[in-house]
């Protein structure tokens, strides 16, 4: 089985800047793996584990996104590919979409791609899809268990209240959300072999994609400006010794409790 | 003219709980922009809910009838909304910002090349030229401010929450069409469902008490446990508490998580980013324990304790 996965490097402080154009300013900002991305992966790796095959992994982002295509190898991946380029980069969902199922297709045919439910940066959960409808495959978001049989995958798809169960036709795109398994982290010695691990780089001159439909050129849906954020009012404060403020809290969930 | 479209998501449950806010969207730009206001909805037996679907301001409903579908047949009602669409050329489409139809409508954007903007908690609509445009107000990542997204194409796909939203009024009589779009076979067949208890909710508690990154240090975390069972709270915490395993993801407040609506909540060690206070609704009371004094979750509480937490909370715990 040919499985692909597809994972974003964010930043993981909530602390971050962003420039004039109000996108976020990457290079300062500590960054790791998006964290629904190791499900996904960890799914792959299951998969893979039940049927055989490979898992190649992708990443569109700058050099530092060699980072988080590492950890995968680390966990398990047979190979990784970095998307990098000036031009790919402030585009929305619509061009980082084409721009991964150019680099996925150039590389092969594959039977199940996964990727991360959202980004834990953006989180808008478009990508999945979209990608889905470029690579025409049909795609189940929210997916937390897959198993192979008779040609098919049965999928469960959490919805509220339980999981459906579900039979696709591959190939198919799948999308897994945080927290459904626990990711097999990787062990030093399989990090360490997997940072010396030369990860090739796709770059523009590599796709057949036209520069308007990616990145910030093609971006259709744009940031124009800030807004005040509603509802910025300012607390009353309460201060005084512990044992002071303590009692005046219990005093207020009193209050709160009967309004 | 093109007209504006509200995509009224219909489950096993019926009409989804946020149709008639997403209409009173809809009729902000219509009332702006004098264009027409669409129902469409989409599914198996979708042509029965003519009635269902009459609200204030709607001036047209379109049923598209797909026999036997499921709405996680995505890969198939994707295509008939794209016909219907395609066909109608609406300029702005309003659409739940639920899983369900954001996977749906991200495909139905790809398909037509839409500009597509999710998690919208408002609209601003302004007169430009002979047109309008759409401000869409969303929250941006890591801070308290929020962000104005433009679509700069003709059509535009808008996923918006609609929980601080007033209702549109029920009832009218626009007219109803119903259609059968061509769908096809989809690769997805539904085999079953696996029903799953959820423990104890947040989503309804009265009482919670929120764990943030400041939390992680020493045996705070204990302590706001120990603190939450004495008064009987839920416990719940930010993102970072969720992707560091420190809580369940179920028990993550915010924009991404579970939406609460308690009486009273506190909050230790939370900066209070909006993607965090998105998830607070129905105005509780909200103390905030935070030793940093400028930190933005103070412009959000109505009460504000400066200091370090873990003092607090063993004066709490006596």
């Amino acid at each position: 089985m040919k499985i692909a996965v597809c994972v974003k490097h964010v930043p993981i402080s909530e602390n971050v800047e962003v420039d004039q154009n109000h996108r976020l300013i990457r290079d300062n900002a500590e960054s790791d793996i998006n964290p629904c991305d190791l499900n996904a992966m960890e799914t792959a790796l299951r998969l893979k584990q039940e049927e055989g095959g490979t898992i190649d992994v992708y990443s569109m982002g700058p050099e530092d996104a060699t980072a988080s295509l590492k950890k995968c190898l680390a966990m398990g991946a047979d190979q990784a590919c970095l998307i990098s380029g000036r031009k790919f980069a402030g585009g929305d969902t619509l061009g980082t979409a084409r721009v991964l199922a150019e680099a996925i297709q150039k590389q092969g045919e594959y039977d199940v791609v996964f990727t991360g439910s959202e980004s834990s940066d953006g989180g808008t959960g478009q990508v999945g899809p979209m990608l889905a409808e470029l690579l025409h495959m049909p795609d189940v978001s929210e997916t937390v268990e897959v198993k192979a049989g008779n040609g098919l995958l049965n999928v469960k798809k959490r919805v509220d209240g339980g999981n459906l169960l579900l039979s696709v036709k591959m190939p198919v795109l799948l999308t897994v959300p945080f927290g459904c398994n626990e990711p097999t982290l990787p062990t030093l010695r399989t990090q360490r072999k997997a940072n010396r691990a030369e990860i090739p780089v796709v770059g523009e001159d590599d796709l057949d994609l036209s520069a308007e439909t990616i990145g910030e050129k093609g971006a259709l849906s744009i940031v124009t400006g800030l807004e005040a954020a509603s509802g910025g009012n300012s607390a009353e404060k309460i201060s005084g010794s512990d044992d002071e403020i303590a009692a005046k809290l219990y005093e207020l969930l009193e209050e709160g409790r009967n309004r | 003219m093109a007209g504006v479209c509200v995509f009224a998501e219909i489950t096993n449950q019926g009409v989804s709980e946020t149709y008639l806010p997403l209409v009173a969207f809809g009729k902000s730009i219509t009332d702006v922009s004098g264009e027409n206001l669409t129902t469409l909805a989409i599914g198996d037996g979708a042509g029965d809910y003519g009635d269902k679907l009459q609200a204030e301001g709607v001036d047209e409903i379109i049923l598209a009838e797909v026999p036997g579908a499921s709405p996680v047949q995505t890969d198939i009602l994707a295509e008939a909304l794209a016909s219907v669409i395609r066909e109608k050329n609406f300029s702005t489409i309003l659409v739940p910002a639920t899983h369900l139809s954001r996977s749906l409508f991200a495909r139905v954007a790809m398909k037509e090349n839409i500009g597509m903007t999710a998690d919208c908690t408002s609209l601003r609509t302004e007169k430009s030229g002979d047109g309008v445009v759409v401000h869409q107000i969303k929250p941006s990542f890591g801070s308290q401010i929020m962000v104005r997204c433009d679509v700069i194409c003709n059509q535009e796909i808008i996923t918006m929450k609609t929980e601080d939203c007033e209702p549109a009024e029920a009832g009218g009589s626009a007219p109803v069409t119903v259609i059968h779009p061509d769908a096809g076979a989809s690769a997805i067949q539904v085999q079953g469902f696996e029903k799953i208890d959820t423990a104890d909710s947040i989503h309804d508690a009265e009482v919670v008490v929120c764990a943030g990154r400041g939390a992680m240090e020493d045996d705070n975390f204990e302590k706001i446990k120990a603190f939450a069972a004495k008064i009987d709270a839920s416990v719940a915490g930010s993102r970072p508490m969720a992707d560091n395993g420190w809580i369940p993801f179920e028990n993550q407040v915010g924009q991404s998580g579970t939406v609460i609506r308690p009486k009273v909540c506190f909050t230790f060690g939370i900066s209070g980013a909006i993607q965090f206070t998105e998830g607070i609704k129905g105005d509780p009371m909200v103390i905030a324990v935070n030793k940093d004094p400028h930190a933005a979750i103070f412009s959000f509480a109505d009460y504000a304790v400066v200091s370090d937490m873990s003092s607090v909370l063993d004066a709490l715990l006596k």
